[in-house]
């Protein structure tokens, strides 16, 4: 394998997750690896280096399938990543592909004992003749080992294809839903699941709408929601009844008659949906749209903000050419003042819900080089143009930021461009507010 | 790839400063990371790219930006042209979509339920538009004046039929290019050349046939009749294959063919489904199909050979061939018909050997 290897398909990141302390950052991509990054404490003798990132392990989770009986693969890409909390010193994560989810432990090794009795330093059995004495074996430092095992492997829960996984304020439970169901799992047993939502019509023929993401309430173990292909969202009480079919709530926004168009259903279509950290808000990301939503009011959202409206005209070639499909991704920040969200070009956008400002940035490493600063762009739509505006027809729509994650406690940002991670972080306030 | 601390961008505290942290994965070198992202994202995705600028395409944008910067709906006049056009264009679009690519992997589930959505809005509209059709049947003299003036529109009105019939299952680009004719033309062509009458371009493509020769009325369209009555949803796209098949000889296809062709059509559609493409039958053995597509694909295939278009030649060559074609064979498939005295066993005879031929042909492809 040369040494100057080709960027590959497989090296696509396709999501990316702080861990609760925001200390350790995990990426899956296309060719199902996980890279874990682990940020380096904060040292007075080195106050460059503080706060980077650097690789703490990296692990191959999923491997490519073969569905024998539809003669199709099952692609190794990872779709979701979620850390569980931390109960003790090793790190947990769940990974998932479309149709398996695994839990990996993640342990570090820096001590090893020394001195057996029956064994010689590389291990092999000593004469018994030569042991003279006995000695109690101690722990001597070793280099820093990261060891990464498969606890578990929850597999044969999905028909379709898993779009997100959950993990339950409890830490016992999570959840796992793809286009027609979700199910509850005990993070301890792999053999079987509970199904709490099925949409799934007795004709196939009559399906028009599909599960596209959900998550459960960061407080309460009861409490989730699931968003759909209609761009609607459900929140369901596992305590109403065994199978969740029926919403506690639907939030649903009605549609903007002067906006309607071929195209009004897709781009309705909502391709992720966050809780807040407060628990009180949802957003949502809908193809030009975020939305905050209070949980306490259904019939609309409490706050829209447009991501890219200047592609509401284009959104025939859009249709045409798969774009109007991709699903991004949307993010809080720490405090829940700032919403983020990716865009094409390269770009992403951020939202301050309470100075009602916004920005457009750019993760590319043309426009990130040494001593530079990260200039907020503009796409212009005709009419005055500033000198670095981008016009809408020179946008690239290869490049899209589908990935974004928020530090949960300071303003650190990760951002998957296609295959290349950047980490950005806001030096003048670090402190969230 | 070490990058140094950055200046802030602003003294001020209200502002964010977001400067790049000395951290690049995956660590390369420059050369390599500056030409990692175009070759990784060309090679993932085929079908994307600068969605203009590139001049191939740029035809086409540029013609669907003027189709969809307005906002249309059914109701205004002169837009309602457009409005039929880019509905006709999309639902184009959606059928390629779904029976196009092959992918190794499973489709998603959430990409084919949008676009079946969107199929069966458009058939809804069409039934609906469709239903207004009984108004204009009784007589034959506004049928000769819509005939009239329908006969200068053909050109562009059967480009708006024909091309669904072939929802592009030869996996070519070809079928969405030739809805680039329909706008080419009528950017010539004036509003004029459609009848006052609002309701008249989506009319026209399923009377073509009867108005243009009321004396073939009693055997063809009457055909025509049923074949409406049983397939409602794509009436105009069946019609105009029909019509136009006739000049293969099936010339009883489009008659009492109907009743039979297409019921014997649906026992066989299992028989069907397994000589077509593959990501076809994942399709259906989800069972999430309509009758509509299994239709268009039956008679997609008669269409194309009779056009005999290389899916891989250019937009003007193919949009300008199929022009003529369509046009002047619906014309001459019409001709014999009405200079034949049709007997109403004879459609019936022909009709079951046609029948022979097309299934062959389906099933042999």
């Amino acid at each position: 394998m040369p040494s100057h290897r080709v960027p590959s398909e497989a090296d696509i990141i396709s999501t990316v997750e702080f861990n609760h302390t925001g200390e350790l950052l995990a990426t899956g991509d296309k060719g199902g690896r996980v890279v874990i990054f682990q940020r380096e404490p904060e040292s007075k003798s080195a106050p460059r280096s503080q706060g980077e990132y650097d690789v703490y392990s990296t692990f191959q989770s999923h491997e490519p399938e073969f569905d024998y009986l539809k003669s199709l693969e099952i692609e190794e890409k990872i779709n979701k990543i979620k850390w569980l909390p931390q109960q003790n010193a090793a790190h947990s994560l769940l990974s998932t592909n479309d149709k398996t989810i695994k839990l990996w432990k993640i342990t570090e090794r820096d001590k090893r004992p020394e001195g057996y009795n029956l064994k010689d330093e590389e291990g092999k059995l000593k004469d018994l003749s030569t042991v003279t004495s006995l000695q109690v074996p101690v722990l001597k430092p070793m280099d820093l080992m990261v060891e990464v095992s498969p606890r578990r492997v929850f597999a044969n829960g999905h028909t379709y294809h898993i779009n997100s996984i959950s993990v339950n304020s409890d830490c016992e439970t999570y959840m796992s839903a793809d286009d027609l169901r979700i199910n509850l799992w005990h993070l301890a047993i792999t053999d079987r699941s509970f199904n709490i939502v099925d949409i799934k019509p007795a004709n196939m023929e009559d399906l028009t709408e599909v599960i596209t993401a959900s998550e459960f309430h960061p407080h309460h173990c009861n409490l989730f929601v699931y968003s759909s292909s209609k761009g609607s969202l459900r929140l369901c009480d596992m305590r109403a009844a065994a199978l969740c079919d029926k919403h506690s709530k639907l939030f649903e926004e009605p549609e903007d008659p002067s906006n309607r168009s071929f195209f009004s259903e897709i781009i309705s279509s909502v391709s992720d949906v966050k809780f807040s950290h407060s628990g009180r808000y949802m957003l949502t990301r809908d193809y030009l749209t975020v939305k905050v939503w209070d949980l306490n009011m259904e019939a609309r959202p409490i706050e829209t903000y447009q991501v890219h409206e200047y592609l509401r005209s284009k959104l025939c070639s859009l249709y045409e050419n798969d774009c109007i499909f991709d699903k991004f991704e949307c993010a809080w920040n720490g405090s829940d003042s700032v919403i983020m969200t990716g865009a094409y070009n390269n770009f992403f956008r951020m939202f301050d819900r309470n100075t009602k400002r916004d920005v457009t940035l750019e993760a590319s490493r043309e426009s990130s080089k040494p001593r530079a600063v990260l200039k907020p762009r503009r796409v212009c739509v005709g009419g005055k143009r500033r000198r670095d505006d981008i016009s809408v027809d020179s946008l690239d729509f290869t490049k899209k930021i589908l990935h974004t994650a928020w530090h949960p406690a300071e303003n650190i940002i990760a951002i998957a461009a296609t295959n290349n991670l950047y980490i950005f972080q806001d030096k003048v306030n670090s402190e969230m507010h | 790839m070490k990058f140094g601390i950055y200046k802030l961008y602003s003294a001020s505290g209200s502002e964010w400063s977001w400067h790049l942290l000395p951290f690049i994965w995956p660590p390369l070198t420059l050369a390599r990371c500056v030409s990692g992202a175009g070759p990784a994202s060309k090679q993932g995705q085929q079908n994307e790219g600068y969605m203009l600028g590139k001049g191939g395409k740029r035809k086409f944008d540029e013609h669907e930006d003027g189709l969809e910067g307005k906002i249309l709906s059914p109701s205004d006049g002169p837009s309602k042209v457009s409005y039929t056009l880019q509905r006709q264009t999309i639902f184009n679009i959606s059928l390629m979509k779904l029976y196009n690519h092959r992918p190794l992997t499973e489709p998603s589930l959430q990409k084919t339920v949008l676009i079946n959505n969107m199929l069966r809005r458009i058939q809804e509209e069409l039934k609906q538009e469709g239903s207004l059709r009984p108004a204009f049947a009784p007589s034959s003299q506004p049928s000769d004046s819509l005939s009239d003036s329908c006969r200068e529109a053909p050109p562009a009105l059967s480009h708006s039929v024909a091309p669904p019939a072939h929802p592009g299952d030869l996996g070519s680009t070809t079928p969405l290019e030739a809805c680039l004719t329909p706008a080419s033309l009528l950017e010539d062509d004036d509003d004029d050349t459609f009848c006052t009458s609002p309701a008249v371009p989506l009319m026209a493509p399923t009377r073509l046939s009867p108005p243009a020769l009321p004396s073939a009325k009693d055997s063809f369209s009457s055909a025509l009749d049923e074949i409406e009555e049983l397939c409602p949803t794509s009436t105009s796209t069946e019609v105009a294959v029909a019509a136009t098949d006739g000049s293969k000889g099936g010339a009883g296809l489009a008659g009492t063919l109907k009743p039979e062709g297409l019921q014997e059509g649906r026992p066989d559609d299992p028989k069907l489904m397994d000589s077509l493409p593959g990501n076809f039958e994942i399709t259906t053995s989800t069972g999430f199909l309509t009758d509509l597509t299994l239709d268009d694909i039956l008679f997609a295939d008669i269409d194309t050979s009779m056009y005999d278009f290389d899916p891989c030649t250019s937009a003007s060559g193919t949009a300008s061939k199929m022009a003529p074609v369509s046009a002047d064979d619906l014309l001459k498939t019409l001709a014999p018909y009405s200079s034949q005295p049709v007997a109403p066993s004879q459609p019936f005879k022909m009709d079951l050997t046609e029948l022979d031929h097309i299934m062959e042909v389906l099933v042999g492809s």
